[in-house]
């Protein structure tokens, strides 16, 4: 088991911050193409909810844990935005028409459809979001 | 890794064609927006967008070519993809964005489509 974390305090380059930490964490212990590409996606979108609609685009902190076990990689995002679960929002309509289809809503959607578990965690420290994704051998 | 953008403008037949390489997410979506922009703001609204070294798509490049297509086609204009990759085309399918978009092997296949 092998964890890594880092502190992403800077909104404009916490996206690109966030992809090459996971792409170097996740490649160093061997992690496929097919995971990685899953968990980079989830990530990014549970960063970019927090930064647009937790911290309103005001500067905050997100702090990022990466799990990598043999069988599943664990990702936590956590951040200090007032308390919300985005697990709560409703799911788009993804049957609609592109007359229907709203601009947005998308990311946790693909967090769910990626990833094996998500859940949300209220915590001392803030939000939690809490991802599983198993790792097919 | 590739952490950039990099979209090559060319046309055949008056249909713009993006030859688009690289990632479109939270940080360079708004360099898709603009290109996409600068066209439509020009009156093009035929587009082939050929994602074949398009290596990753989030919900912001998703965002950006949907509102690109309402735009056009509010001109009777169309946007079709073509050479979609796994990675990105997994994300077109989870959304349901493989249905609002016409989706083809190549650029000459995107072409056929269009101009038939």
């Amino acid at each position: 088991m092998a964890v890594y974390q880092i502190e992403l305090v800077d909104s404009i380059n916490a996206v690109s911050q966030l992809a090459e930490f996971l792409s170097e964490s996740l490649e160093k212990e061997g992690v496929s193409f097919e995971v990685e590409n899953a968990l980079q996606l989830a990530a990014e979108e549970a960063a970019v909810n927090i930064i647009t609609h937790g911290y309103q685009g005001a500067p905050g902190l997100i702090e990022v844990r990466c799990t990598v076990e043999e069988q599943e990689v664990i990702l936590c995002i956590c951040d200090k935005a007032p308390f919300f679960n985005p697990l709560s929002l409703p799911t788009p309509d993804i049957e609609a028409g592109i007359d229907d289809r709203r601009i947005g809503g998308l990311g946790v959607h693909l967090i769910r459809s990626l990833m094996d578990e998500v859940r949300y965690k209220e915590t001392e420290f803030g939000n939690c979001l809490i991802m599983h994704k198993i790792r097919k051998i | 890794m590739e952490d950039h953008l990099t979209i090559n403008e060319r046309e055949i037949s008056g249909i713009t064609i993006f030859d688009i390489s690289g990632r479109i997410d939270a940080a360079t979506s708004s360099q898709m927006e603009g290109e996409l922009g600068k066209k439509i703001n020009a009156g093009v609204i035929t587009f082939i967008l050929n994602m074949g070294d398009l290596s990753y798509i989030s919900s912001s490049g998703l965002r950006v070519i949907l509102s690109a297509l309402k735009k056009v086609k509010a001109g009777g204009g169309i946007i079709a993809l073509a050479d979609l990759q796994p990675g990105p085309g997994e994300v077109f399918k989870m959304t349901g964005f493989d249905r609002i978009f016409p989706i083809c092997g190549t650029v000459e296949q995107a072409l056929e489509k269009i101009t038939a």
